[in-house]
């Protein structure tokens, strides 16, 4: 894996010798507005579903290990 | 001619007309997947397909698409159908929602039929990243269909379905599309909702139709464009999509990209390539040889931005709240266990390339020059067409390649996709098409646009399907 990614870097590396001075990062290739959506309450999964592929569930609650 | 060879088109105008019905048709579709010789499918709930296909025979609804049986990618979420997105890591996960564009085409009156197989979370150009199993090419079945998308671009070829979606970060549709000797679309990113795509780098991330027509791409895609309050990057689209009719290029321009039909292109695909640029001018278009200086960077660019948005991206699966989970008796453990054991060995390197780049210390060095690389590649497509209307150039720099030919060696496979990722970095609609064969195999074309121009790239793409005649039929499946 080591060798692998070296490797991979090696070629990654023809972007270090280009001329980018001045040239500004691109943030969105689309431009767009920010966009909102109004604020209403709508129907959302139950606690069941939203727990329904958890590894563990305590109390309705995704249950973990413990931390240390 | 069997049901099987339909096209989505000729399916909705036979059902219209009462000579088939639904039922039967998703019932020859699933029989061709019964017996499927290219292992394309990962999951059919045939059950699902049948039971709705009853409906809407017995309902008589005229939905626009009407009854159509549909392939969907692994990595978009169908309730209650188990979605993996080609991993171990949700092995056996059943999402709680539909994604929006599968839903669009639901409501459509489309009849899913089942799951296709991908290289692991989209990571890959052959398919054989797939945690599951190899698809075969339905050309040369020694063959990888391409990839991620490869299950979806083999079923269509191989006549499963007349078509299906994929999904595209760096060539994800296209490549397999070329591979496979069918047409596939990414549209303009946000062109369609991303809502229950699993996500891999999310500034590239597209949805797009596999078929073996581009008027069949063409109904596909207006079926799911547009805005969706549930992806915040999904676009109002400007004008519906239009079915193309044209059989003329009269006054179109077409660039041919010099820089992506030189060294690295296979001989017979670049032949194939110029044939089919040939046909462009007897339909009356110019071809012009146009220079994009920065798009054989954009292999290097592509490879910094995408595995730093995965490692983002990634950091989700922890084997808490869904897919499996490695046993251990302490939070960290756990993470630790699951992430080692249920990802593989593309997504790990993916996984650790992009986190490096995006380390304090080289951030500047790989993450920020990558974003301005990119600036560089989108200023250059923008100044191309000022001059032409769409640009041309192979789809893959080779036709499908053997099972294991490139697997020992990471970079051998991520060049499989130097033709398309450019028009990736800069947001662009791209097609495939398939323009001809070389030593038997399947040669793409791919055609790109400005954003937006789906509907005249369509155009373009189906006046030189009409000239070029390619027969989808791979020769296996002929007897």
């Amino acid at each position: 894996m080591r060798e692998e990614l070296s490797g991979i870097l090696d070629h990654i590396d023809v972007i270090q010798a280009m001329d980018l001075d001045g040239v500004p990062p691109t943030t969105h290739v689309i431009a767009v507005e920010n966009v909102f959506r109004e604020d209403v309450p709508r129907p959302s999964l139950t606690s069941d579903e939203a727990l329904r592929e958890a590894t563990d569930v305590i109390d309705l609650s995704f249950g973990i290990p413990r931390m240390d | 001619m069997s049901l099987r060879d339909l096209t989505a088109t000729q399916a909705i105008a036979e059902l219209s007309a009462g000579r088939v019905s639904s039922l039967e048709l998703v019932d020859a579709h699933l029989d061709a997947i019964g017996s499927d010789s290219v292992d394309a499918f990962l999951a059919v709930d045939a059950e699902r397909a049948r039971e709705r296909a009853r409906q809407i025979d017995d309902s008589g609804e005229r939905l626009p698409l009407a009854g159509v049986p549909l392939a969907v990618k692994d990595a978009l979420s169908v309730r209650d159908v188990v979605t993996t997105s080609g991993s171990r890591m949700l092995e056996g996960f059943r999402p709680l929602y539909t994604a929006t564009c599968v839903a669009r085409l639901e409501a459509a009156g489309a009849i899913v039929v089942g799951k296709t197989n991908m290289d692991e979370f989209a990571m890959g150009s052959s398919t054989e990243n797939s945690a599951y199993k190899n698809t075969r090419n339905p050309w040369d079945q020694s063959r990888v269909p391409g990839g991620s998308s490869g299950g979806s671009a083999a079923s269509v070829s191989a006549r499963q379905v007349p078509w299906s979606l994929g999904s595209d970060t760096g060539g994800s549709i296209r490549q397999p599309a070329a591979l496979c000797g069918v047409v596939g679309m990414k549209p303009t990113y946000g062109a369609i909702s991303r809502y229950g795509l699993i996500a891999f780098a999310s500034s590239l991330d597209q949805v797009g139709p596999f078929a073996r027509t581009v008027g069949d791409a063409a109904l596909l895609l207006k079926h799911m464009v547009g805005r969706d309050p549930m992806d915040s990057t999904s676009l109002e689209w400007p004008e519906p999509i239009a079915i193309p009719s044209a059989q003329s290029m009269a006054g179109l321009r077409v660039g041919v990209v010099e820089e992506l039909m030189g060294e690295g292109i296979e001989p017979g695909v670049r032949a194939a390539v110029e044939a089919a640029l040939a046909r462009v001018e007897d339909l009356g278009g110019t071809v012009v040889p146009v220079s994009l200086p920065s798009a054989l960077s954009g292999l290097a660019t592509y490879y910094v931005l995408a595995p730093a948005e995965c490692s983002a991206n990634l950091a989700r699966f922890d084997g808490i709240r869904y897919g499996p989970s490695a046993d251990a008796d302490n939070l960290l453990d756990q993470y630790e266990l699951t992430r080692g054991e249920f990802f593989g060995p593309e997504v790990k390197r993916r996984i650790m390339l992009g986190t490096f780049a995006l380390a304090s210390g080289y951030y500047d060095q790989y993450y920020g020059r990558a974003q301005r690389v990119r600036t560089l590649i989108v200023r250059e497509f923008a100044s191309a067409f000022e001059n032409v209307d769409v640009l041309a150039s192979p789809t893959s720099p080779t036709v499908a390649f053997p099972f294991g030919d490139r697997t020992a060696d990471p970079y051998a496979m991520y060049l499989a996709d130097v033709c398309t990722i450019p028009v990736s970095l800069a947001g662009l609609p791209a097609i495939s098409i398939p323009c001809g064969l070389s030593g038997g195999l399947p040669v793409g074309l791919q055609l790109a646009g400005p954003a937006f121009s789906e509907n005249r790239l369509l155009t373009v793409a189906h006046a030189l399907e009409g000239a070029l005649a390619f027969d989808t039929l791979p020769p296996e499946m002929a007897t």
